[in-house]
């Protein structure tokens, strides 16, 4: 694979979509299934970016897949939380497959396809970032979710147009609560005031989508079977398999926020 | 009449010559000694007069002067009574002057006989390098004999040096030297369970990274660190020479072995058996006895911090510079350190029976001790747990021997790429390749806050040696994870 990636056809991902593109171009892997889309404005205040990667982490801890743009703000938080936990994030970009914009998250492009992601465009490669491709890039983030949060979003801005999307295409919306006075939170406020669901914590959230969804899928790391807690000598001595396999996985475990390693003894996440 | 002959001062692990001159003149029954002697040497007079009327000659009635040149060297101990006889007997016509071109180390009983000495191996160092024959102690000459290109003549009295010298006798072959490796080690097969410790010293073997093991009392940290010697790559001939030198400078003998040392000081010990030191002249301390072998520092909280940070220097340069009034001198100390320490005064945090009782002041204190500088020269931490009882009774492990065959192997490929992955810098590091997997796992784990900039440079050393352990030419992300597991936390 290289910088301009594969031509695919998700038109069967994207059948909510009315005028859904017959083919598409994909770096990394393709999604499974409908993910969660985490969306919001680029200016974006210190609240909204750390909401955004808490909702991130939660979202692709528990397994599932993570929506978003790749512009500055909400969609980087976003997909810097779900990195963060190694979990599996989507970035669909309003330009060429190989125009990276903003040039500061091209590394966090490559760290979403290095773990498990990818990026994708309906554009055909080289075409540049312009500001009127960007809503119908959104109506594809709402396309690929079941469900659409928005975390912090101006009246007037590509967040609502999202939210609108989404609705249309029939996938639920749900927003986070900010201050009354604070411009970037009105758009939020009044999509809960219009009867958007409102994501009171990651936790919250994460309920919210179990009844949304169903049960998360669960990632396929080695801590499968094992009790809460346990120590390493333990889960080394009960596995035939080399020492230092089993320590790279739990290691890798710990870094994906399924666990932690401490006092030589490894404690799953429950969740 | 006047002779010369030739002995050995060590400075440091140097051997300098010492050029041992002896004039008989008119008679008159004196003896002196000049050339900086200190007290054993001057000493020599009274031993030399009893040996030399113990061989049957009567001693000299005339006005003898011994020097010891170069004068300004320090001398010290007692092996110079072997030379120093042996000049004089030239001096006085009993042996032919031509017949002392040879080197010789040894402390002279009053009957004759000739006692070990611990500058043997430096007096054999110097003969070899001189082309000379070297004369020495019987106890001496099979460690002698180990030196590239020295001719060592045992040699048990003072009537046989003489009659070797004068050629009347032909000269014995050293003794055959022991066995190489010290079959007597304590064996990796006798520890049972802790595959977490037990992979933790091959990794810290193969790569010759410090390592910390922090466990409860009983989790078996010190009977571990006991057997990492016997993991470890056999000495080559040139390091343990080298060993044996340091051992004789600090007035030990060491049997000569391929098997690395081991060194244990108690917390108690002074900075300067730690790190050597000595007045006038400096003794190599545990950290040079441990030279190419393992330091072990158990209890490492009971360590005073001054004591820890001294010892900085000396793993990070892999020698350490002792300077005294009477001199300065450099001895080597690339010792692997292994650091065992308690969770917490009492011992029991985290342990899985037993509470904890210490009171959170208490363990602030005990962490403050056990972080900082001195320990980010540890690659490698791991948290030993005390052994539940079904795997005390469980197989027989794997023994050293098979563990020491990977740890060679992977040995073997670091000094073909330079260096042990141990004493690697962020610019050796920075020189391989690193793959996009491997960055982005450690870019993780620095954003989840598990790395420090620092720890990130362990982490990739310690891969490094994962790599090497399993041949692999790259780091790979596997190998990184699994570092991971080992950073550790204190």
């Amino acid at each position: 694979m290289n910088e301009l990636g594969q031509v695919v056809n998700l038109e069967g991902l994207l059948r909510s979509v009315p005028d859904r593109p017959g083919a598409m171009w994909a770096r990394g892997t393709l999604p499974s299934g409908p993910g969660v889309a985490i969306v919001g404005t680029r200016r974006c205040t210190a609240y909204g970016r750390a909401v955004a990667t808490a909702l991130g982490r939660a979202v692709a801890a528990s397994g599932r897949l993570v929506v978003s743009g790749l512009a500055r703000g909400i969609d980087a938080a976003a997909h810097r939380g779900t990195v963060e936990v190694a979990g599996i994030g989507y970035a669909v970009l309003g330009s060429g497959i190989d125009v990276l914009y903003p040039p500061e998250n091209r590394e966090l492009a490559d760290r979403l396809i290095c773990a498990g992601g990818g990026l994708l465009s309906e554009y055909p490669p080289g075409t540049p970032p312009a500001a009127f491709r960007f809503p119908a890039r959104n109506r594809i983030i709402a396309g690929l979710s079941a469900a659409v949060v928005v975390v912090e979003a101006p009246v007037a801005g590509g967040a609502l147009i999202t939210a609108r999307l989404a609705l249309e295409q029939g996938k639920e919306v749900l927003a986070v609560p900010g201050d009354i006075d604070r411009p970037t939170s009105m758009g939020c406020n009044l999509l809960i005031r219009d009867g958007a669901h409102p994501v009171l914590s990651p936790s919250d959230l994460l309920e919210t989508l179990e009844f949304l969804m169903g049960p998360a899928p669960r990632g396929g790391s080695g801590t499968a079977g094992l009790p809460e807690t346990a120590t390493l000598d333990d889960i080394l001595a009960g596995s035939e398999r080399p020492p230092g396999e089993i320590l790279a996985d739990l290691a890798r475990a710990e870094l994906a926020g399924k666990g932690t390693l401490e006092r030589g003894q490894f404690s799953r996440r429950p969740g | 009449m006047f002779a010369q002959t030739i002995s050995v001062a060590m400075v440091g692990v140097e051997a300098r010559p010492v050029r041992i001159e002896a004039h008989v003149g008119k008679p008159k029954d004196i003896f002196t000694l000049v050339g900086l002697p200190d007290t054993a040497v001057r000493e020599a007079k009274d031993r030399v007069r009893a040996a030399i009327v113990s061989t049957g000659r009567e001693f000299p009635h005339r006005r003898i002067t011994v020097n010891l040149s170069p004068a300004d060297l320090p001398k010290a101990g007692s092996d110079y009574d072997l030379p120093i006889a042996l000049g004089v007997l030239a001096a006085t016509g009993h042996l032919p002057g031509s017949a002392l071109r040879l080197v010789s180390a040894g402390e002279l009983s009053l009957d004759g006989s000739v006692r070990r000495s611990r500058t043997a191996i430096g007096a054999a160092l110097l003969a070899s390098r001189r082309g000379l024959p070297c004369i020495v102690a019987e106890g001496d000459a099979a460690n002698a004999a180990r030196v590239r290109g020295a001719r060592v003549y045992p040699v048990t009295s003072l009537a046989e040096a003489v009659a070797v010298v004068a050629g009347t006798q032909t000269p014995r072959e050293p003794p055959q030297p022991g066995a190489d490796v010290e079959s007597s080690i304590e064996d990796m097969s006798e520890v049972r369970g802790q595959p977490l410790a037990r992979r933790a010293l091959e990794v810290a073997a193969a790569g010759s990274h410090h390592l910390l093991m922090v466990g409860p009392p009983g989790a078996g940290k010190t009977m571990l660190a006991r057997r990492l010697p016997g993991i470890l790559p056999p000495l080559t001939p040139e390091e343990a020479v080298e060993v044996a030198c340091l051992w004789s400078a600090a007035d030990r003998i060491r049997s000569f072995s391929a098997s690395p040392p081991f060194r244990a000081p108690h917390h108690s010990a002074s900075a300067a058996a730690v790190i050597g030191g000595g007045h006038p002249h400096p003794h190599p301390g545990e950290i040079s006895l441990a030279h190419r072998g393992v330091l072990l520092l158990d209890e490492l909280g009971e360590f005073p911090p001054y004591l820890l940070n001294a010892l900085r220097q000396p793993l990070e340069e892999g020698q350490v510079t002792i300077a005294r009034r009477g001199s300065t001198v450099t001895f080597p100390a690339a010792a692997q350190v292994v650091a065992a320490s308690n969770p917490c005064p009492c011992g029991f945090r985290g342990d899985r029976v037993h509470p904890c009782r210490c009171t959170m002041s208490a363990l602030d204190r005990y962490q403050r001790r056990l972080s900082g500088p001195f320990l980010d020269r540890f690659d490698l931490r791991i948290f030993a747990s005390s052994p539940v009882a079904d795997s005390l009774l469980g197989p027989v492990a794997e023994d050293s021997e098979s563990i020491r065959q990977r740890v060679v192997a992977a040995r073997q490929i670091q000094l073909e790429r330079g260096a042990v992955n141990g004493r690697l810098t962020r610019a050796q590091l920075d020189r391989e390749p690193v793959g996009l997997e491997v960055r982005s796992l450690l870019a993780r784990a620095v954003d989840n806050g598990v790395l420090t900039g620092r720890g990130v440079d362990r982490v990739r050393r310690v891969a490094r040696t994962v790599a090497d352990l399993v041949g692999s030419e790259e780091v790979a992300e596997v190998h990184i994870a699994e570092a991971l597991a080992f950073r550790g936390e204190v």
